[in-house]
């Protein structure tokens, strides 16, 4: 929780600390920063109607992420992040066309057993109040898959009521699928993804700010799913997406204050050269209650149009020969609602959560052409603390 | 993809957006801004559960996207 919300004083030391900036972004940490959460991730099994074989239990997660930042001198500070997540169930592997018409999902046979290990170092320097550079590099570790990335970024004031932020990043991924032989599949392939973002922030009164931008990635390589394949005519081929795929997102973020809340708003408008579209909007409230207690329900809906070259079975292969029936590639609408709950002890806090995630072909914005046999359902659980000193 | 037309009308759009949000903006004094410094007024309170969120629907949705340079990625299946 800020000082502001304690008292009066602590209010007009908040704002003094804020002189001559957009009080837009945050400051150099001024004492070290230590936060942890754990997650439990758990999606829901397909309804055993719609599987054909396999185990329609799916995917389940145990994340424990912590979060370090310590000034290292009055105008730099080191922001480490690191994160483990243990993954364990099975996977929508392909759809078979069944008596009747009717699609069933054929899931993995075995369940997969995994584990990400990643970190992302942080050093951001700032000149003076909001005027900063950073620069990020993070690598990013499972069984069969490893990333590393390298990013920098920049803010600028323009003038007390105006900031802008542009940053670029570089990343290579490479994969080495387990059971490549036994399977038939790739034994090892790589990506390179070129990243540009670019925003502007806005101090609209003494309530409210806006941020407005863009992001644009450029992702060439293998950029196929080694473990999922599809049904084209009479034969079971493997994924086969483009080689390259350019996406751009543009976002507007809006925050309001209240006397003892904020209102929370955002919107991304994304496409890419997939001809996937998809429209999120995500609503907040955090709500103060007493002097400690925080309150946050959140509510997010997610549409997204279908990738040119996906369907369920293709009847015949494409005249490029891509094919997938990768749900995530499918047309949908996916309702969330999360809540939190946070509770402050002087500069530290303890949080716990809760989200649903419910996706469905008919929430999509126009509705869908095509069945999506493994949309997907979870729920979320995570608890932490936030500790300063 | 849109063609390169489309994406600069939209880009367009964004800038107008921001010239409007100029426009409208009201001169705030560094004393009138501890609403805006408060925890709660950050674009993004919670930066683990916003890393977390990011991760996941970027993994079980087409699109990704989010006002940072995107970082490494994962072979999320």
């Amino acid at each position: 929780m800020s000082a502001t919300d304690r008292n009066p004083l602590a209010a007009l030391l908040a704002a003094a600390a804020a002189l001559g900036a957009p009080a837009t972004r945050a400051e150099i940490a001024t004492e070290t920063r230590i936060d942890y959460r754990y997650t439990e991730y758990d999606e829901e099994p397909l309804p055993a109607a719609r599987v054909l074989s396999g185990s329609a239990d799916r995917y389940r997660i145990d994340t424990h992420q912590v979060k370090i930042v310590t000034p290292l001198r009055d105008t730099i500070e080191l922001d480490v992040r690191a994160t483990q997540e243990a993954m364990s169930g099975s996977s929508p592997w392909f759809v078979l066309p069944a008596a009747g018409g009717e699609l069933r999902q054929v899931m993995s046979g075995a369940t997969i057993e995994d584990h990400r290990r990643e970190l992302v170092v942080t050093m951001r320097r700032e000149d003076a109040p909001s005027d900063a550079w950073s620069a990020t590099a993070s690598v990013s570790r499972e069984d069969d898959y490893r990333a590393v990335s390298l990013g920098v970024g920049r803010e600028q004031p323009i003038d007390p009521q105006l900031s802008l932020s542009y940053g670029a990043s570089i990343s290579r991924d490479v994969i080495e699928p387990t059971d490549a032989e036994s399977m038939s599949r790739v034994l090892r392939e790589d990506k390179h993804t070129v990243s540009a973002v670019t925003s502007a922030t806005w101090v609209l009164d003494r309530h409210s700010t806006l941020q407005a931008g863009v992001q644009a990635g450029f992702g060439r390589g293998y950029l196929d799913d080694p473990y999922k394949l599809a049904v084209v005519g009479a034969s079971l081929v493997p994924d086969a997406r483009p080689d390259n795929r350019t996406q751009v997102s543009y976002l507007a973020r809006y925050r309001r204050a209240f006397e003892t809340a904020s209102l929370h708003l955002d919107y991304r408008y994304s496409h890419d050269s997939w001809s996937v579209r998809a429209h999120t909007l995500d609503l907040a409230c955090y709500l103060r209650f007493g002097a400690h207690w925080w309150l946050v329900p959140a509510l997010r809906y997610h549409s997204q149009d279908e990738a040119r070259f996906y369907a369920p079975v293709h009847a015949a292969d494409a005249a490029d020969a891509h094919h997938s029936s990768d749900y995530r590639l499918g047309t949908f609408g996916a309702w969330s609602a999360r809540v939190s709950l946070r509770r402050n002890f002087g500069s530290h806090a303890f949080v716990i959560g809760l989200e649903r995630y419910d996706s469905d072909e008919g929430w999509a914005v126009g509705g869908a052409d095509q069945a999506v046999p493994a949309l997907l359902e979870y729920d979320r659980i995570f608890a932490g603390f936030d500790f300063a000193f | 993809m849109r063609r390169p037309v489309d994406l600069a009308v939209r880009f367009v759009a964004l800038m107008l957006l921001g010239l409007l949000a100029g426009c409208a903006t009201q001169q705030v004094a560094p004393w009138e801004r501890g609403r805006l410094a408060r925890w709660d007024m950050q674009f993004d309170p919670d930066a683990l559960d916003a890393a977390m969120r990011e991760h996941t629907y970027s993994s079980k949705e087409a699109v990704a996207g989010s006002l940072a340079p995107a970082g490494a990625g994962c072979g999320c299946n």
